[in-house]
């Protein structure tokens, strides 16, 4: 299967190992995988930020540069979110928009799907805490939302975390509270950002995490900066960089 | 002042802050657990989104429906279009009978159309007899919350105003001995009051009944006791159907408190005898809300509160800050359709996390309307001049993926070399609470690029 | 008919809201085992207590045992089981009522609500009184308010009402205070 790697912009340029981890585990559960070097950014930020016509022509470039390919593979979920969920909004509904809508997926949820679980069987010591995508969670409905009353979820992150040996999820009080990165919130409302993200360390903390892992990498950056900057011993590992390592040497 | 402005004040007391937030997420929690208790649940959403829609489709005929029914049962109908008109008839009401006391149970129209100062500068003692309400009348402050009008306050600061107004003593602070004294000060009103006005949760199209729902009690003593009811309501209140209100009533108690149903759940068809009942159904810019594709769902809302006590902000922001009767996810959509200039920061005081529109009972896509509104203030040029440049020259830059690699390698040279000083300065927002992230020497396309031409 | 009455009409009339169809999930509303236990369990949890007895005639024992129905003075009741010592006509008496007894039409297991429909006499009594007992047929339970709405015709009388517990507040600091303004106790009996 020819796979597309969709990465975002911030993770391009501010946390490249998130998708080098992607593009090594993709390859190492045989997929043929192509990074189309024009792509640049989805438009999430624009269209979350009131930008709908700068986003529209993000979002029109982003068709242009996917179609050729079978599956679009992403290690966020919110920018999943957006070309998945909302260009709709942005675009007059087309074949390309409706084919493109449906082979855009987030990592953990494709590797979940596409990939039997004994090809991502690893090795993981410690305690794991999840923070859960709110896009990947609301958006996506990837995971389990304590708000709603719906049956059996699919939780892609968790089962792949189960799925290795050793490692232990240890659960925060408020399993899928947001952790206030929210795009510009982040700098347009710094005192409740930082509120949000100084209670969600304290709860993964008090729940005996040591590593706090996600769908998506904004989360982790805003709250690894709180961290460093509180010196909260919590280390912070997106999905993809987790099971890159875990499954790296099975013996 | 702007929505972040009076949020950073309350966020930075961070000891009040997460009290208040704990405050709100108990009822969030009671909630959650009221909804696990109906297997239905999600079901019983999606069959209030569905009444509420068929009902706002064809309102004029419901409300005419609703009329009819309401003055066959004895009823008087009054209507108002803007917030003047009601003011001015309920006035009306009152001078006419020579009403000059009256007891008045929650209705946020009446906060909305700010009937009591209107009332009081006319010669009307109003008395709010809501507990939550009560306390902040006394202490002449807006309510904080619909459902929690004085959930931003300490017991103790409540002792404070009850010895200041209500002769309690000093230092009391203990909620079952403050709620008593309370309860015997508005015992007196009641008894003494000429007219009661009431808010309306629910007003039947087919029967002209009104439901008014409360766990004090105090909208039925104030319209048992005097002769004169006066219900105040907004033109989305109506239910095709006595039926309906099963749906409703079993999604709006549990969303708001994370009870079954509210203490009293009363039903009114036509005056008492030898009284009067006169129902004032109010406008004030909902026709125009309804006319606006993009939010005009938001006026299914049941009023429950569900989506202040879910929203992580409100929780760590306090309701004040939004500045507007109706505050949170739901009134950060009502309230700029009334005025998008006053109310431009709050569309933006949001995540867009999406809890509040999983909660919401009559399954409103919250989330969606507020980044909906993000981009009409956009259009409409009320956002900030410097936040919309932005905009365009970051997507002037993703569209030239040279120029974006460029850009990109520059930011991370300056980010490994500039002096701490000079990274952490004024404009580092980011920068106020958070380290930034380490700025890797080489971005992922960079390094792809490297690997794969050696590979060749 | 009024100028405002026609031109929100007029505007509603003139806008064409469009049609929302959300996913139309099957659904039926719960039923229960035990109503009478869900009932009283709901009722517990609001605060208030059930009484069971076998007749109408074991009504005034019941209500005996009882600590503040034994120490009322003044009881309003328009049951011919207890004596009446109140006269709703003479608003004097209006703040000293003690216990109010009313006759139930109806009561529901999901919400551990009862369903009264009192005259205008009765009404006052109902919120005035220190300490409400409310007394239901034991067959009249049903298990949810579907199932309520669909017996009850609330369009039959001015006032009808759901009553769920004690009248009670949580206004200060999320305390739990029960007699805000109505009811301090409320003590549903259950006969037949």
């Amino acid at each position: 299967m020819r796979v597309a790697l969709f990465v975002p912009c911030y993770v391009d340029q501010l946390r490249p190992s998130v998708a080098h981890a992607t593009l090594a585990l993709l390859e190492r559960c045989g997929f043929d995988v192509d990074f189309p070097e024009a792509q640049t950014c989805c438009g999430q930020a624009h269209l979350n930020s009131g930008g709908a016509r700068d986003a529209r022509v993000l979002a029109t470039r982003f068709l242009e540069i996917f179609a050729p390919y079978e599956k679009i593979v992403c290690p966020s979920a919110s920018c999943v979110a957006t070309v998945t969920q909302h260009y709709g909004d942005l675009l007059p509904v087309s074949p390309e928009l409706l084919a493109i809508r449906a082979k855009t997926r987030e990592l953990s949820a494709f590797l979940a799907t596409e990939v039997p679980s004994t090809a991502l069987r690893g090795r993981w010591q410690g305690k794991i805490g999840i923070q859960p995508s709110c896009h990947g969670l609301r958006e996506l409905r990837q995971g389990r939302s304590t708000e709603r009353r719906d049956g059996h979820p699919f939780d892609p992150l968790r089962n792949l975390l189960e799925n290795l040996e050793g490692a232990e999820i240890v659960d925060p009080v408020r399993t899928d509270e947001c952790c206030g990165f929210g795009g510009a919130f982040c700098v347009e409302e710094p005192g409740v950002s930082r509120l949000m993200g100084l209670d969600r360390l304290r709860d993964h903390e008090r729940a005996g995490a040591s590593v706090v892992t996600s769908s998506d990498v904004s989360c982790l950056l805003h709250l690894e900066g709180l961290a460093r900057r509180e010196r909260v011993p919590l280390e912070f590992r997106h999905v993809a960089e987790l099971l890159e390592c875990a499954t790296r040497d099975p013996s | 002042m702007t929505h972040p402005e009076r949020a950073n004040a309350f966020a930075n007391n961070e000891d009040r802050a997460r009290w208040h937030d704990q405050a709100l997420w108990f009822v969030r929690d009671r909630r959650d657990r009221a909804m696990q208790g109906l297997p239905e649940w999600e079901g019983l959403r999606a069959e209030a989104a569905r009444i509420k829609g068929e009902t706002l489709s064809r309102l004029a005929d419901q409300l005419e429906s609703f009329e009819d029914n309401a003055i066959a049962s004895g009823a008087k109908v009054h209507w108002a279009g803007d917030a003047r008109e009601f003011n001015d008839i309920v006035l009306d009401l009152l001078r006419t009978r020579r009403v000059t006391r009256v007891v008045k149970s929650k209705s946020m129209l009446t906060e909305e159309c700010q009937l009591n100062p209107w009332l009081e500068a006319h010669g009307v003692e109003v008395v709010d007899t809501d507990l939550g309400e009560r306390i902040v009348q006394l202490r002449r402050e807006p309510p904080s919350h619909i459902v929690f009008p004085a959930i931003h306050l300490r017991k103790e600061e409540i002792g404070e105003t009850f010895h200041a107004h209500l002769g309690s003593p000093k230092g009391l602070a203990d909620p079952t001995r403050l709620t008593e004294i309370a309860r015997g000060d508005l015992r007196s009103k009641f008894l003494g009051a000429q007219a009661g006005i009431t808010g309306v949760n629910f007003a039947i199209a087919e029967t002209g009944g009104i439901v008014v729902c409360t766990n004090e009690g105090n909208a039925d003593l104030g319209t048992a006791l005097p002769p004169i009811h006066i219900a105040c309501m907004g033109i989305e209140k109506l239910v095709p159907k006595t039926a309906d209100l099963a749906v409703f009533l079993r999604l709006l108690a549990r969303s708001a408190t994370g009870q079954a149903i509210t203490a009293y759940t009363s039903h009114f068809h036509g005056p008492r005898e030898g009284g009067e009942l006169h129902i004032v159904i109010v406008d004030n810019g909902r026709s125009e809300t309804l006319a606006n594709p993009s939010f005009a769902r938001a006026l299914s809302c049941i009023r429950c509160g569900a989506c202040m006590n879910t929203c992580p902000v409100f929780r760590r922001s306090g309701g004040h800050s939004y500045e507007a009767t109706i505050p949170g996810p739901i009134g950060s959509i009502l309230e700029p359709v009334r005025d998008a200039a006053r109310h431009a920061s709050l569309p933006f005081a949001c995540t867009l996390c999406g809890s509040c529109t999983d909660v919401c009972p009559v399954a409103i896509p919250l989330h969606h309307q507020l980044k909906a509104w993000r981009g009409e203030l956009t259009e409409r040029a009320l956002t900030g001049k410097w936040k919309r440049f932005c905009l365009a020259l970051s997507r002037a830059i993703f569209e030239r993926p040279g120029l974006y690699s460029a850009a990109g390698r520059l930011v991370r040279w300056l980010g490994r070399r500039l002096p701490r000083r000079w990274l952490y300065g004024k404009a580092n927002t980011w920068g106020i609470a958070r380290e930034l992230p380490e700025f890797p020497s080489e971005s992922f396309r960079e390094r792809y690029r490297r690997e794969r031409a050696r590979e060749r | 008919m009024s100028a405002s009455r026609e031109s929100i009409l007029r505007r509603l009339r003139e806008t064409r809201v469009p049609r929302h169809h959300p996913a139309a999930a099957a659904w039926s509303p719960l039923r229960y085992a035990d109503p009478l236990g869900e009932f009283e369990q709901r009722l517990e949890v609001a605060g208030g207590s059930c009484v069971e007895i076998a007749g109408r005639d074991e009504l005034a024992a019941a209500l005996g045992a009882l600590a503040p129905f034994r120490d009322a003075e003044k009881i309003a009741s328009p049951l011919p089981e207890i004596l009446s010592t109140w006269d709703a006509a003479d608003p004097r008496g209006w703040a000293e009522l003690d216990f109010a007894v009313l006759e139930g039409q109806l009561a529901v297991a999901e919400s551990g609500a009862v369903w009264v429909a009192p005259s205008d006499s009765e009404r006052s009594a109902c919120f005035l009184a220190e300490h409400l007992a409310l007394v239901v047929r034991r067959d009249s339970l049903v298990h949810n308010l579907h199932e309520a709405y669909a017996v009850l015709d609330p369009s039959r009388s001015a006032f009808g009402c759901f009553i769920a517990g004690p009248s009670k507040t949580a206004d200060i600091e999320q305390a739990l205070v029960i007699g805000a303004h109505g009811p301090r106790s409320l003590v549903v009996v259950f006969w037949g």
